[in-house]
């Protein structure tokens, strides 16, 4: 005898849970309906891996804190009374436990922040060094670059963002990075929105000083590499 | 803000937020001040790798969903694990000791038991064992007393023959 299929308020489960609203499905999730937790999963782990891709760049990593994230999430479902977004209360879970999962790692005596001086400049890969070179050369022209670029962009920012706290780099990558709204950034960690405006303030200039820092030892290096060129 | 320094401005707010004002008063600042102007370059790319680490982002797997309540599923049942553990941890105590009342009572009434039965049998064993005589006259140390015609016939006929003799 065939299996008949799951079903959710009478109507098989595979056609109807997609049309199910946020609200109903978490209702359902909390009384351990495990379809509807499914559900989701999938409907915002989207949006989790958005927010895990902040903190993180390897994608077994990422996939590690999002998973970390909807077991949080489904352990504290009963927290979840309807009022907001099931999205930004996920959105802030996700936002929470990546947080907590980076400063863990700090905690750590090897993941303890490292100061940037001017030779860290040294350390920069050959690609690395060219986008600064061509950032220094043509700011406006940064606009229009090819993915690969972007990867390497994106690989130079964690190294620089690396040396700050994890407090710092969440709070550039919303305000700056994702030009979230100051009160959007406070909802979504749980701060003040004063106390968004001054981690950022301090953040932006710990973060201009690291650059400034690197490009002044990427100067001293460049009158050196020109030098043994001839 | 001290000495008409534009760096409050580029700490402030995000790049992209300032007005065409403030821009403008940047670069007249920038003009005749090297430490801004290395500042402002340093915020510019600052923001440019920002934008761009942002846009960077790790797509689900297919899997995930399933991965995810994989886990969901392993950790409701350590759950019941754990649940069954602490019961099992507070039944213990009273478990224990309910089962050394249960071998305290068998023991005693075995005990008991065989106690009894050396008694019934001892006290019948004593019965058979006297003479007739004994229980005929009522005398325990019997068989330390030996009986004479005489006395056997007076305590039969309640006739003293000593007596009569004598007469």
């Amino acid at each position: 005898m065939a299996e008949s299929p799951p079903f959710f308020s009478g109507v098989p489960l595979t056609e109807q849970l997609d049309q199910v609203s946020d609200i109903e499905l978490a209702s359902s999730a909390k009384q351990g309906d495990e379809a509807a937790f499914a559900e989701i999963v999938r409907r915002y782990s989207p949006r989790v891996f958005q927010v895990a891709s902040r903190f993180f760049r390897e994608r077994a990593t990422v996939e590690d804190a999002a998973q970390e994230v909807f077991l949080q999430a489904y352990t504290h479902l009963a927290d979840f009374a309807g009022r907001g977004s099931l999205e930004g209360w996920l959105t802030r879970i996700a936002t929470t436990t990546c947080l907590n999962l980076v400063r863990n790692v700090q905690r750590r005596p090897e993941g303890k922040l490292a100061t940037l001086s001017a030779d860290s400049a040294d350390d920069l890969s050959n690609e690395e060094a060219n986008w600064l070179d061509h950032q220094l050369a043509d700011v406006a022209a940064a606009r229009h670059r090819s993915a690969e670029e972007s990867l390497v962009a994106a690989d130079l920012t964690d190294r620089v963002l690396a040396k700050l706290s994890p407090d710092d780099r969440l709070v550039l990558l919303m305000v700056d990075g994702e030009e979230m709204p100051v009160k959007e950034v406070a909802e979504t960690t749980g701060w003040s929105e004063s106390k968004v405006k001054v981690q950022a303030f301090r953040a932006r200039r710990r973060m201009r000083e690291a650059i400034e820092t690197l490009l002044t030892g990427r100067r001293k290096k460049s009158p050196d590499e020109s030098e043994s060129k001839k | 803000m001290s000495d008409n320094h534009i760096l409050h401005l580029l700490d402030e707010r995000p790049l992209s937020s300032l007005t065409a004002t403030e821009l403008g008063q940047i670069t007249a600042h920038n003009a005749n001040c090297d430490t801004c102007s290395s500042a402002y370059e340093a915020a510019q790319i600052a923001f440019a790798l920002l934008q761009e680490r942002s846009a960077v982002s790790v797509e689900p797997s297919p899997f995930f969903q399933t991965r995810v309540m994989a886990a969901i599923r392993e950790k409701n049942q350590e759950k019941e694990a754990d649940g069954i553990l602490k019961f099992w941890q507070a039944a213990k105590a009273l478990l224990t000791s309910m089962a050394a009342v249960v071998v305290l009572l068998t023991t005693l009434t075995i005990y008991t038991a065989n106690t009894s039965s050396t008694e019934v049998s001892e006290s019948s064993l004593s019965f058979n064992s006297d003479p007739a005589e004994a229980v005929i006259y009522g005398r325990a140390n019997f068989d330390e007393v030996e009986i004479t015609n005489s006395d056997a016939l007076s305590d039969i006929y309640g006739i003293d023959l000593e007596d009569s003799d004598g007469k």
